[in-house]
């Protein structure tokens, strides 16, 4: 039965590597293709969701190295929201992507990177995590070089390289926790052995550190985010919008997953290296929102943005408050959700109209109304306005941060949280004032309608009204995830 | 989703917003039916708001509660100052919306209008509907936001900029509001309104944090207040706004935010002398700078935003003082601050409604230009003149009940100091302020009175009195009537109407029995009101008519704008903070942190790159001598194998020398040196622990 789980894992990857071969030149038989795949693996990712806790091994090596397939609430959570947003956005690059014999290419990748994703989400034990982490890096390059230009390029390295060091540094802890741990598989609760242990307690925070710092490379961590303004713009949007709203979740589930199910809430709260990340999550978001304010290259200013809710996040995980946790879980889905609506929305104008400076989109709105409107829901979100999600999740996570064990850090927190909204109202609410509002001299007779087609829009809204509706009905969401803080025992 | 409570009131608070997405969509087929579907939506709130609160028992007000909206409880109350606000926002909404039909006659995206205005409404109702804080907060925001659409409807670029000081101070307040409802959530454990005071009562933690959060939430309510200092936005969105619009941000979005305050002043401090001398003082220096402004001023509207600036410091001073009055002497304060709140936003109304008559015909609100406008035009005049004199103060009108309530309680306040102190000096000083300021409210409402109703103008009085007759609509001018004659007619038996609306009220500021009695025709009540008439009239002929008033070209006089521009808060001290200094600090520092790393990764790599040419180049001159040397000993035969084995190596090279695999080739190599790095610095750390 639970042997079912590698079929989402594996289908994509399979349907990926056959893919030059099955569609040939027919482009009408690649968006077939690639839509029935993701169609149908979305389908047997919330299958595997609706399967009960379960898992099994395959090519055991060690008792360390081997691969741990497993589902549990956590794994559910990941699934579901990266299944989903991943189908919505595949129907978008159909709209988006050129067909110009290279779009074969980033299908096949596209596609491969969902396997890798799915494998992330449901990995039972550290090596397996490790191991599909560094297998979405590597399958997910081709993506943000898709353009191919020597910039792209270039980006692709330092994309590669942060990549690959912030894996290796979350490799060290896995090394640590091999000597240290009872075993590598994900416990609630933590596994490292106490016995074994003695003497080197010392170690503990910094090796932590090290492994929130390394799996937060793509969660945009400080110091480790400088790749992120600089391949997203380059990539293509549909491939930004993956990046911001699926794998730098995935980074999140390893962060989750290192925190309380490796390293135990017990060893890390009250330590040096729980201050020191408070300290530098909140150095992130406000340095996120300031430099997002200040940039006027719109993907790049997203990207940016990305930096900055990115920490919310991981400041609401290292609080270690069952408050903060439910913040910051509920914000990994309206994250998720709102930055793909606003990379989408970014797309759909740049792919159709080619202005990408934040200041050539005055009367946009009047042009491409669904796409603008799509923009300024999720934009009102982001900045966190009731009633929608955004609101709620940050809600939590600066009320977590005041109950929390630093309950001054947490009052500097929630401060620095609105600061942040007040920033993010800064850069976005101008766009979409601009759109709407673009002054009385605006030619109306000039307006020519620009909307994309329905391929585009309809993920947009669909994107957008959740938004809206998770955030006035999050009661099945809250419940779920306060259902993992106490499993986790936070 | 669990409900308990009166659906009414969720129904009275949607009703809006769902009329406005129908009529969205009527209105984009048919423009007529969706002007009478946006009149029948707000008539109807109006009846059920009436119906509603009228049948309401105070002693079991209805309620509804949603346990699960966006996680948190939806609660709404509908008791006493909550009945009386929701009338009288409906009321309003009920009164402009008439009056735009015939306003918006000739403007673009009236859709939007529509739209934007009736989830205003629904927003506002929730607002003072609420009963626990974060239902004011979710309601309050949406209100924010979406009246930022009325604002800025025409689009020219003197209202954009002006929705610009709007969005921000509805930002930067909602955020400093979020942030004290954070700290009231952790220190009293508790949002409910009601239950604020119970557990300030029990509060035993650190009075630090209460202070910060009430200060936070008196910066949130108080700019959308117009409170002094955060009032910038008023003078500025008045004039640009369209006037319905801006009739209902001055009459009614600016009370949401006293809701607020009265909350901060009553409920979290019941009594706190020294939160009521704050408020005393915020109160008198907004009431003196507003109707100093507005004297100065040679707009229409913007002289009525600076008097809406004055108007909230009489109530913000009311708020005060009855925090300061003990608890049983307070009575007067109470009902001097609700029914003040309730009287401005009717002579507001009424008064925005006159300013949309004048720009909808002139599309012109500057003093010299409108001269003249009200002559011929009874309805206008009397209208105005009913305005005027209920704001003034004037006995029979119902400015002067809530005015004398409120002097009557400074002076109460000063005569029952026991001895002589700083504090009772400080507030026979208030006591004089309040007289002056109801002088120059007396100035420059005569100034506007006599500038638009009755003198000539000398350049184009024909065409102003051209419009007589046909200015307005029947529907504008049964509603301008209405309007104007509540005054007179709420002032005239105050016993009849005010103070039963003040009684029902007062239970909202923890005021439960009502011991005083005025006589609001004696002598010691009027002569407050005289004296600030008096005043006024000194002021208006020897300061409006002397100092601001010259002659032009022609020996004509005109009116002047002798306000020095430099005296100006927003454009002196908020804008360049908030636009230039505050955020190239930020970005200086954000830009200085994050570089950090990237430099060091780019000095590293130079060094490693300098490395590698070195390494190279020794390399190749190596391999140089080499061949040179085996060139020299070796037979011409053997170059044919040599050359096989070299092609095939060149072929092998070119499959891995693409950009692709090369990078992911060096990057794994690249990760590989970290994982052993890491993996020895374990090593060691094992076996040496």
């Amino acid at each position: 039965m639970s042997f079912w789980l590698l079929i989402p894992i594996l289908l994509p990857i399979a349907a990926g590597a056959a893919l030059p071969l099955v569609v040939g030149d027919n482009r009408d038989r690649l968006q077939v293709y690639v839509a029935s795949v993701v169609i149908l693996n979305t389908g047997f990712a919330v299958a595997a969701a609706g399967l009960g806790d379960t898992g099994f091994r395959a090519l055991e090596l060690t008792s360390v190295i081997n691969l741990h397939i497993r589902i549990d609430d956590l794994a559910r959570f990941f699934l579901v929201l990266s299944s989903g947003l991943w189908l919505l956005v595949t129907f978008y690059s159909f709209g988006y992507i050129k067909r110009d014999g290279r779009d074969k290419s980033f299908f096949a990748f596209f596609l491969m990177s969902y396997g890798a994703v799915m494998g992330a989400c449901l990995s039972g034990n550290f090596f397996t995590l490790y191991l599909f982490y560094e297998l979405i890096t590597l399958l997910a390059y081709p993506m943000v070089v898709h353009s191919g230009t020597p910039e792209a390029m270039k980006a692709g390295v330092k994309y590669l390289m942060y990549s690959f060091f912030g894996a290796a540094l979350a490799l060290v802890a896995f090394v640590f926790v091999a000597n240290y741990g009872f075993t590598t598989d994900f416990t609630p609760g933590g596994v490292l052995d106490p016995v074994a242990l003695a003497g080197n307690e010392g170690f503990l925070p910094f090796v932590f550190l090290l492994a929130f710092i390394g799996f937060g490379c793509k969660a945009y961590i400080w110091p480790l985010f400088d790749w992120v303004p600089a391949s997203y713009p380059l990539a293509p949007h549909p491939a930004a919008a993956l990046f911001s709203g699926v794998v730098s979740k995935i980074a999140v589930l390893a962060i989750v997953r290192t925190t309380f199910y490796v390293f135990g809430v017990d060893v890390v709260i009250g330590s040096w290296a729980q201050t020191a990340l408070i300290v530098i999550t909140l150095l992130t978001v406000f340095m996120g929102s300031m430099l997002a304010y200040k940039e006027k290259l719109f993907s790049k200013r997203l990207a940016y943005s990305s930096v900055s809710q990115l920490s919310y996040v991981l400041f609401g995980i290292i609080l270690l408050n069952p408050l903060a946790f439910l913040g910051a879980m509920l914000h990994v889905v309206f994250h998720g959700i709102i930055k793909t609506a606003l990379f989408l929305s970014a797309g759909a104008v740049t792919h159709k109209t080619g202005k990408s400076y934040v200041y050539e989109l005055r009367g946009i709105g009047k042009a491409m109304p669904v796409a603008m409107w799509c923009f300024t829901m999720a934009s009102v979100a982001l900045v966190g306005i009731p009633p929608t999600g955004g609101f709620v999740s940050k809600w939590h996570i600066a009320t977590g941060g005041i109950a929390s064990n630093h309950p001054t850090l947490g009052m500097v927190g929630a401060a620095v949280l609105l600061v942040s909204a007040l920033l993010t109202a800064g850069y976005l609410v101008t766009i979409f004032a601009d759109a709407f509002f673009p002054g009385a001299g605006f030619s109306y007779k000039k307006l020519v309608n620009a909307e994309s087609g329905k391929l585009m829009t309809v993920p947009l809204v669909i994107l957008a009204s959740l938004t809206l509706l998770l955030g006035m009905f999050p009661g099945a969401l809250i419940e779920f995830i306060n259902g993992i803080s106490a499993i986790i025992g936070i | 989703m669990t409900f308990s409570g009166s659906p009414a009131l969720l129904l009275l608070v949607f009703w809006p917003i769902a009329g406005a997405l129908i009529s969205y969509i009527i209105g984009k087929k048919n423009k007529d039916w969706r002007d009478y579907f946006t009149s029948f939506v707000v008539v109807t709130t109006f009846a059920a708001m009436t119906v509603t609160a009228f049948s309401a028992d105070n002693q079991h007000p209805p309620y509804f509660e949603w346990s699960a909206f966006m996680g948190f409880r939806m609660y709404f109350r509908l008791d006493g100052l909550r009945a009386i606000y929701g009338v009288i926002a409906a009321f309003m909404w009920m009164t402009t919306t008439l009056f735009s039909r015939e306003y918006f006659a000739h403007y673009r995206n009236r859709n939007r209008y529509y739209f934007f205005s009736l989830i205003t409404f629904g927003a506002t109702l929730g607002v003072f509907f609420s009963a626990d804080l974060i239902t004011t907060f979710i309601f309050f925001e949406v209100m924010s936001f979406t009246s930022y659409v009325l604002v800025v409807h025409d689009e020219k670029p003197a209202t954009l900029d002006a929705g610009k000081t709007y969005m921000a101070v509805a930002v930067i307040g909602g955020l400093a509001l979020l942030f004290g409802i954070f700290i009231i959530a952790h220190t009293l454990q508790t949002t409910e309104i009601a239950a604020l005071y119970g557990a300030m009562q029990n509060y035993e933690g650190d009075m630090g944090l209460i202070y910060l959060a009430a200060i936070c939430l008196l910066v949130g309510f108080g700019g959308k207040a117009g409170m002094y200092p955060l009032h910038i936005w008023l003078p500025n969105a008045h004039p640009v706004a369209p006037a319905p619009a801006s009739a209902l941000l001055s009459g009614i979005l600016t009370k949401a935010g006293i809701y607020g305050i009265i909350i901060i002043g009553t409920l979290i401090f019941y009594q706190h002398y020294g939160w009521g001398i704050l408020m005393v003082s915020i109160g008198i220096i907004g009431m003196l700078t507003g109707a100093m402004l507005a004297l100065f001023s040679i707009d229409l509207k913007r002289t009525l935003a600076y008097s809406s600036v004055s108007q909230i410091g009489f109530i913000v001073l009311g708020v005060g003082m009855q925090a300061i009055l003990s608890s049983d002497y307070n009575s007067m304060a109470v009902h001097g601050t609700l029914l003040h709140m309730v009287n401005h936003s009717l002579i507001k109304l009424l008064l925005f409604m006159l300013a949309g008559v004048v720009v909808m015909n002139t599309h012109e609100l500057n003093l010299n230009k409108i001269r003249g406008f009200g002559r011929g035009k009874p309805v206008f005049t009397l209208a105005f003149l009913m305005g005027a004199l209920s704001i003034i103060g004037v006995p029979f009108w119902s400015g002067y009940i809530s005015k004398t309530l409120l002097h009557e309680s400074l002076v109460y306040h000063v005569w029952h100091f026991p001895v002589y102190t700083w504090w009772s000096t400080y507030f026979q000083i208030t006591e004089a302020l309040f007289t002056l300021t109801g002088g120059m409210t007396t100035a420059y409402m005569i100034k506007i009175f006599v500038c638009v109703c009755l003198e000539k103008n000398n350049y184009n009085q024909n065409k102003l009195s051209g419009f007589n007759k046909r200015y307005i609509t029947r529907t504008s001018a049964a509603v301008l009537i209405v309007c104007a004659l509540l005054m007179p007619a709420l002032g005239v038996m105050p016993y009849a109407f005010m103070i039963p609306i003040a009684t029902f009220g007062q239970e909202f500021m923890l005021l439960f029995t009502a011991p005083y009695h005025i006589g609001f025709l004696e002598w010691l009540s009027l002569r407050g009101a005289l004296a600030s008439i008096t005043v006024g009239i000194i002021i208006y002929a020897l300061v409006v008519r002397v100092c601001l008033m010259s002659k032009d070209e022609y020996g004509h006089s005109v009116y002047i704008n002798a306000w020095p521009s430099s005296l100006d808060i927003e454009k002196r001290i908020y804008r360049p903070l908030i636009i230039g200094i505050l955020p190239f600090v930020g970005a200086l520092f954000a830009r200085t942190i994050g570089s950090i790393l990237p430099a060091a990764a780019a000095s590293a790599y130079r060094a490693f790159v300098s490395f590698r040419n070195f390494w190279i180049e020794e390399h190749a001159k190596q391999e140089q001598d080499a061949a040179e040397a085996a060139q020299a000993e070796r037979a011409p035969h053997t170059q044919g194998d040599l050359s096989q084995i070299a092609q095939a190596a060149q072929i092998l090279n070119m499959r891995f020398s693409g950009d692709f695999m090369r990078v992911i080739f060096s990057s794994l190599a690249y990760s590989l040196l970290i994982f052993f790095i890491g993996f020895a610095l374990i090593q060691i750390v094992v076996f040496t622990g």
